[in-house]
């Protein structure tokens, strides 16, 4: 009994505790880095509307709904707009930090308390990509954070040269994004499964027409056919992605469908960011040899030329 | 086994048990419906764990099919003198309408749904008091009209060859004194 326990708890350590290379997180920060930056971009026009105490949302409606829920949000306390600059101002420094690797730990705290309070506080203008990212945030909060590609790095060798940095982490971060992916995609396969336009095929007839789609135009409800196959072919996407990725002989076909299906919907719809977002928890799925190939491949590139 | 060892070690333990636990309670929180016998009786105990950890998630998305072509939202003004006029809705500034930023159309479908009827009457009540002294005006009653093109059944397309019938929605009148 007392062995076959500690096998256990030996199994599961090894499960979240296995090594990863550090470069893989340094490519997720560095994209979680640019991803909450692009969104702050496009939500800091709108910044009063959404987030000061006289715009859309009514700060005493909020502290009421919120009465006896740990919701927190630094937005609960703001009564001036100065003060929404401010907080609009600390959130894009912290986004920059993290691309660059600066003071990488800090800035992934300042990012996750920013994903709380803004997605606590407007929470009628929140979309999916907005609750990702959030998840992201605490993710990477209590991951390794790469030392590579990092200021923090590179200035910290300037000054002790002789700290050594480890090329290999524990992937426990990794993993909780390779899991968050499957979640996503298969409670959403869940919950439109039991649709009738997903089921006749015509979803993506619908979508293409809408406010939505980059397109819209009468033509796609005449294309019947493309209509069946753009939505079974979605369905099928989101049930066996997250399959192949796990699958180490499928994994580059499902990276490189995924970013294919990703990259559609960017192409063809407004919900640009939904897609960037998604696209993030690929990065967890890259393994050592995804470099020393690209690396091949770029230096076969290089002596061609 | 040094004392250092010791609390390495201690510290994995915990680690190990805590990730444990976090992803139990996504995986639980994230794929068993939450309508489902097992959640309604767990959901006290992991609802708030997942609201803490900014972790609670919810992927309706585009479960079916969008129903509008184009959307507009204006607030039409009553004054004490009875002039009616309309103006944008985003507050503050009463700017238009901005169609091409989608958190409008998420913000204002939602506040006119039953569930989000508080956030609307406060809405209301910042508007009136931001047209009152923007215009120097006294606000008699404010109306909110969503004015929509839907998207007809794709039979009607092909019959009539139309995609779009347009559709007003009222929200109000919202009267003062």
């Amino acid at each position: 009994m007392g062995l076959s326990f500690i096998r256990t708890y030996q199994r599961l350590e090894t499960f979240w505790f296995s090594l990863a290379p550090a470069w893989i997180y340094a490519l997720c920060r560095i994209a979680f880095g640019l991803v909450s930056l692009l969104n702050l971009i496009f939500l800091y026009p709108h910044r009063y509307q959404f987030f000061s105490p006289t715009g859309l949302t009514d700060q005493d409606v909020v502290l009421r709904l919120i009465q006896n829920t740990p919701y927190y949000s630094i937005f609960y306390h703001i009564d001036s707009p100065s003060a929404v600059d401010g907080v609009f101002f600390i959130a894009i420094i912290a986004s920059i930090g993290l691309i660059f690797g600066f003071l990488g730990r800090l800035c992934s705290i300042i990012l996750f308390l920013w994903s709380m309070s803004y997605t606590s506080y407007a929470f009628t203008g929140m979309h999916s990509w907005d609750f990702l990212l959030r998840i992201y945030a605490f993710v990477l909060m209590i991951s390794p954070l790469g030392s590579f590609y990092s200021l923090d790095r590179y200035s910290l060798q300037r000054f002790v040269p002789f700290v050594s940095y480890n090329r290999m982490v524990s992937h426990h971060g990794l993993l909780l994004l390779k899991v968050q992916l499957v979640i996503v995609y298969w409670q959403t396969l869940w919950l439109k499964l039991p649709d009738q336009y997903w089921r006749n095929g015509e979803l993506i007839s619908y979508f293409m027409m809408s406010m939505y789609s980059r397109f819209p135009s009468i033509e796609f409800a005449y294309w019947p056919i493309f209509s069946n196959i753009m939505t079974y072919g979605s369905l099928l996407l989101e049930c066996f992605l997250p399959i192949l990725l796990w699958k180490k002989r499928y994994r580059r076909i499902g990276i490189f469908l995924g970013c294919v299906f990703h990259l559609s919907i960017m192409a063809t719809s407004h919900i640009v960011m939904f897609s960037l977002t998604t696209l993030i928890m690929y990065i967890a799925f890259l393994k050592e040899e995804d470099k020393d190939l690209l690396q091949q491949q770029y230096q076969r590139w290089k002596n061609r030329n | 086994m040094k004392s250092q060892d010791k609390i390495k070690k201690l510290i994995r333990v915990i680690l190990t048990i805590l990730l444990s636990v976090h992803l139990v309670i996504i995986v639980m929180q994230g794929l068993i419906p939450s309508k489902s016998t097992i959640m309604k009786k767990l959901s006290p105990w992991i609802y708030d764990y997942t609201l803490m950890t900014g972790c609670k998630q919810n992927w309706p998305m585009f479960t079916t099919i969008p129903l509008y072509h184009s959307h507009h939202v204006e607030l039409e003004v009553v004054d004490s003198n009875k002039n009616t006029f309309r103006l944008g809705p985003s507050i503050p500034g009463l700017k238009k309408y901005n169609h091409s930023y989608l958190r409008y159309h998420t913000t204002f479908s939602r506040m006119r749904t039953n569930t989000y009827k508080l956030y609307m009457n406060a809405y209301m009540e910042n508007a009136k008091r931001m047209i009152e002294q923007e215009h120097n005006i006294k606000v008699r009653s404010l109306t909110m009209i969503f004015a929509y093109e839907k998207l007809q059944k794709l039979y009607v397309i092909r019959r009539k060859k139309e995609m779009v019938k347009s559709h007003e929605i009222q929200i109000g009148p919202y009267t003062w004194d």
